[in-house]
């Protein structure tokens, strides 16, 4: 049973043919959703959102990309409203990047993976988004605008701001070091 | 080498991160049905409204048929035919 079938059989309400959509894909959103929190239990409900809002807008699946493609853009969005409902409930100044210095030597992928995670904390969930997409998950231009729904020029003009405020953040945080 | 670059070398070592592995189809099925419940309340409620409707009718229905406000016009009818 491929995607297409199990697309048009969940669409008349066929709930095993769903639940096959989501086992097929559930990995590949957690790995999408595993950029936007290090937290199992938000990493469970995430995963949980991208699906049921999938399900939701299904009849606006045309199938000219494969599914997981779609699910992605989706994946993206409710990771991008995660993060503005993160950042409207705590102010930036909670965020300490205490225990995050940036490690010099050979790290693990997951030590790496906090210590992006929790300088990216510091940045608004555009810039967040941006960084995320093209130096994280290695995303071309092209790719990230297709994610997120903006332009190629947008993305290329927030991830230059995006970059300059994570080098003044950056810098910032060593002088803070040094005093 | 800068901060940058060192952020960069971390992206690229993160890319490597392996989420922990999850099994949401059941939760996902769960909460999808209890949508669909939440939508219930509103399909028994409009079901409600409507039998009262419909109840009411009925009895203004039996009251006039009752009182037969008509029943001179049957009656008349009735007279023609025999």
């Amino acid at each position: 049973m491929d995607d297409l079938q199990d697309i048009q059989k969940s669409r008349t309400g066929d709930s095993d043919a769903f639940s096959r959509l989501v086992q097929r894909h559930q990995n590949d959103i957690a790995s999408r959703m595993w950029r936007f929190t290090r937290n199992r239990t938000e990493l469970d409900e995430l995963v949980q959102e991208v699906f049921v809002q999938a399900y939701l807008s299904l009849r606006t699946f045309r199938g000219e990309a494969p599914f997981v493609h779609w699910l992605n853009k989706i994946a993206v969005r409710a990771g991008y409203q995660f993060w503005r409902r993160q950042a409207a409930e705590r102010s930036k100044n909670e965020i300490a990047l205490d225990g995050h210095d940036l490690p010099g030597g050979e790290v693990t992928p997951s030590e790496a993976a906090e210590t992006v995670h929790a300088i990216l904390q510091k940045l608004e969930p555009d810039d967040r988004l941006v960084i995320t997409l093209l130096h994280l998950d290695g995303s071309s231009v092209t790719e990230a605008a297709a994610l997120t729904g903006w332009s190629e020029s947008k993305v290329k003009v927030r991830a230059f701001r995006a970059r300059n405020k994570l080098k003044a953040l950056m810098e910032l945080e060593k002088q803070n070091e040094r005093a | 080498m800068n901060e940058l670059e060192n952020f960069d070398r971390l992206c690229e070592a993160a890319r490597n991160d392996a989420p922990p592995a999850v099994d949401v189809s059941g939760k996902v099925i769960e909460a999808l049905a209890e949508r669909a419940e939440r939508r219930n309340p509103w399909l028994w409620a409009f079901a409600g409204v409507s039998s009262a409707a419909a109840l009411f009718i009925a009895a203004v229905a039996i009251y006039i048929w009752a009182n037969a406000p008509m029943a001179e016009l049957f009656d008349l009818y009735v007279a023609v035919l025999q």
